[in-house]
């Protein structure tokens, strides 16, 4: 299923490709650098015309990893798109003005992980309460809050 | 037991607050209206609004945004308020228990205001309606 | 003027129930905001501090109603780190109890959304019909939801044969109930007038936002991961994906209720099909590594995506529930509508009752709080009242 699939991505996206590896039949990583994003997304999304399922982010040994995974329905493949930094203050250019759907996962990414997006619409808050400290970000290793948060009653 | 007690025993008026639950004890609590379990029937009728309530029926493990708004909501309650915590949630929030989410679980939050614990999770219909006749008896002793 | 209507704040479908703010303009929907983590309670944290095992209790405590779907996602994300096989048996358990989730999950919002129309006597029976299925599930898992019954490389359980033959029988009155409602629903004018042309979700919005499940099929895009990607048994058995191209709140109600009797043609022909055989492979490490894994939930898809670096626990679990990218279409959908719409265009995406009960309207010049969230459904349980006077019913 995937041969095709990854050979429309390797001619569409070229130079861009940092790494490309196939992890089995309906599985697909991408690596680009963080400068091609966008470009990398607007290829995916509107070209190929896949569907955007949501993000990761993850903070891994030596800074921070986002995953923009992107699913065909029609070729049963899932392909991750990987951008990572090495940044201790990440930041990425956010994709929502390419597509509305990723408004959420990136205001969460930020809330909980403290990744920026540049050029995201409406940066705000999105689910930890209003009384959480700004600097703490509760999914990056150990137990950052420990300490720092406020007991509310 | 004054004439209010009696009255309100006859027919407690509940509320159902949720604060950071996983819905499946809030849709039980909804299955007890419904024609199998009809909690009605004891009288019980679910309300809109809190300062109608003589029960609040509270689930979940208490997240950091809701559990203030708990507090508040008893604090508006007519008293005396029956509180019951439905789920293993409420009662001591069980799997989610140490996460940064949350805060102070129910009995701390609402100290000796908890009248019943219902465990479970989720809590069967029965268990709820049983922790809800039991809550009520606790009044007639008064 | 414009008025503020906030509706919310508990919804707790997914990990985030949320609060909407309706911009109102008179009668008519001018803006929408969305604001959620009521209910989030960190499970993505509380995972990679559990072993690859004890994960699937708590993802199905993700959202109660599916706690079928998120541990499918789960174990077949570590399977596809781990490249596992599955028997086949377990993969047809797999299937039965997801599809009998998918019923009682539809069956509950039908019921909902009968409620806030004003038709008490739908949501009673949907109910109702609702409890056998209950049943089914207690009698073959120990549960009523909550299921435990997913595990890596299997399934934890096996089903007791000897019940077949009686939850057969019950699918077959459940069939008879559900043909009724679906007769119902599509033969009512009154619903024809509330329902048709309201809460319009375009294809190219759809695609925009990402929209997932009925949502998305109802607006002629027909996506459903238990076709695309095939898991459990779903390629084993013989069902169809229901579609329709009306965009609108009737079409997400009839897309659910003819998904209902797939479902019945689902699990009726796995339990039919299902040998005896092994259930569980035995899994023994996870590797290092990553892995995806989706599975279709009533609302949508499901994502989870697991982290492994060779220990007994995930580095980096990620869940995403379906209603997470379909609650955003909320702004495509009641902007330039009118208020007595909102409650059952937010209710048809099926973001659970919770947030349209603690519904509130707002005056934003003085903030007073003018209208709640039950003077809400009344308002829209009276536009059924007079529609119905005005059809002679
Ligand atoms: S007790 Fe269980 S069923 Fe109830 S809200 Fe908590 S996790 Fe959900």
């Amino acid at each position: 299923m995937s041969e095709k699939l990854v050979h429309d991505l390797t001619a569409r996206l070229g130079a861009m490709i940092r790494e490309l590896s196939v992890k089995n039949e309906r599985r697909v990583y991408v690596e680009v650098a963080p400068d091609d994003l966008r470009q990398a997304v607007r290829v995916i999304f509107e070209e190929m015309g896949a569907r955007y399922a949501t993000a990761t982010g993850m903070q891994v040994q030596d800074g921070f990893e986002v995953l923009h995974h992107f699913v065909f329905d029609s070729q049963r493949v899932v392909v991750s798109l990987r951008v990572s930094t090495e940044s201790e203050e990440p930041e990425f250019d956010s994709i929502t003005p390419l597509i509305t759907g990723a408004e959420f996962i990136e205001r969460e990414m930020r809330d909980l992980l403290g990744i920026q997006f540049k050029g995201h619409p409406n940066p705000k808050r999105l689910i930890l309460s209003d009384d959480w400290p700004d600097d703490v970000y509760p999914l990056r290793r150990g137990r950052p809050w420990e300490g720092k948060v406020r007991k509310q009653v | 037991m004054g004439l209010k007690l009696k009255a309100l025993t006859k027919s407690p008026w509940v509320f159902h607050v949720s604060a950071g639950s996983c819905n499946n004890c809030d849709i039980e609590i909804l299955d007890c209206l419904c024609p199998r379990f009809d909690i009605e029937r004891f009288g019980a009728l679910l309300v809109g609004s809190v300062r109608h309530a003589d029960a609040l029926l509270v689930t979940g493990a208490m997240n950091r945004k809701s559990a203030m708004r708990v507090k508040k909501l008893y604090d508006q309650a007519p008293k005396p308020c029956l509180v019951l915590a439905i789920g293993t949630c409420a009662c001591d929030q069980g799997i989610f228990r140490g996460s940064y989410a949350l805060t102070t679980p129910l009995d701390e939050l609402l100290p000796g205001a908890v009248t019943a614990y219902v465990p479970g999770c989720p809590p069967k219909p029965e268990a709820i309606i049983s922790g809800l006749v039991k809550a009520l008896q606790t009044l007639q002793d008064k | 003027m414009t008025t503020i209507v906030p509706i919310g704040p508990f919804h707790p479908l997914l990990e985030e129930p949320e609060l909407f703010r309706l911009h109102v303009d008179g009668e008519t929907v001018v803006d929408i905001e969305v604001e959620i983590g009521w209910n989030h309670r960190g499970i993505e944290k509380i995972c990679e501090t559990k072993t690859f095992d004890q994960v699937p209790f708590v993802v199905e405590r993700i959202c109660g109603i599916c706690s079928a779907c998120h541990p499918t996602a789960y174990v077949q994300a570590v399977e596809d780190l781990a490249d596992i096989e599955v028997p086949e048996r377990a993969l047809y358990i797999r299937s039965v109890i997801t599809e009998l989730e998918r019923l009682h999950s539809h069956l509950l919002w039908l019921g909902l959304a009968g409620h806030f129309l004003g038709y008490n006597t739908v949501f009673m029976w949907a109910w109702k019909y609702r409890e056998p299925v209950l049943d089914i599930c207690e009698e073959l898992t120990g549960n009523r939801n909550n299921y435990a019954m997913l595990k890596v490389g299997g399934v934890r359980r096996d089903l007791d044969e000897s019940l077949f033959p009686s939850v057969l029988e019950r699918m077959d009155d459940l069939d008879k109930h559900l043909n009724m409602l679906v007769g119902a629903v599509t033969d009512d004018p009154v619903l024809h007038a509330r329902l048709k042309g309201v809460g319009i979700l375009t294809p190219e919005a759809a695609r925009a936002y990402g929209a997932l499940g009925p949502t998305v099929r109802a607006s002629g895009i027909p996506i459903d991961v238990r076709r695309d990607h095939p898991y459990a048994a779903y390629d084993l058995v013989d069902w169809d994906v229901i579609s329709v191209d009306s965009c609108d709140v009737y079409g997400r109600a009839v897309v659910r209720l003819l998904e209902c009797l797939e479902s019945v043609k689902i699990i009726r022909r796995c339990l039919d099909q299902m040998r005896p055989g092994e259930i569980d492979s035995g899994v023994k490490e996870i590797p290092p590594g990553e892995g995806i894994g989706h599975a279709e939930a009533p609302r949508g898809e499901t994502f989870h995506y697991v982290r492994s670096d060779g220990t007994n626990r995930p580095i980096r679990h990620k869940a995403r529930a379906p209603t997470y990218m379909n609650l955003p279409t909320c702004r495509a959908t009641t902007v330039g509508e009118s208020i007595t719409d909102a409650t059952i265009i937010l209710a048809s995406v099926d973001p659970c009752y919770s947030c349209t009960e603690r519904m509130g309207v707002y005056d934003a010049s003085t903030g007073q709080k003018a209208l709640d969230g039950k003077q809400l459904i009344k308002l829209s349980q009276e536009k059924t009242r007079q529609l119905r006077e005005e059809m002679g019913e």
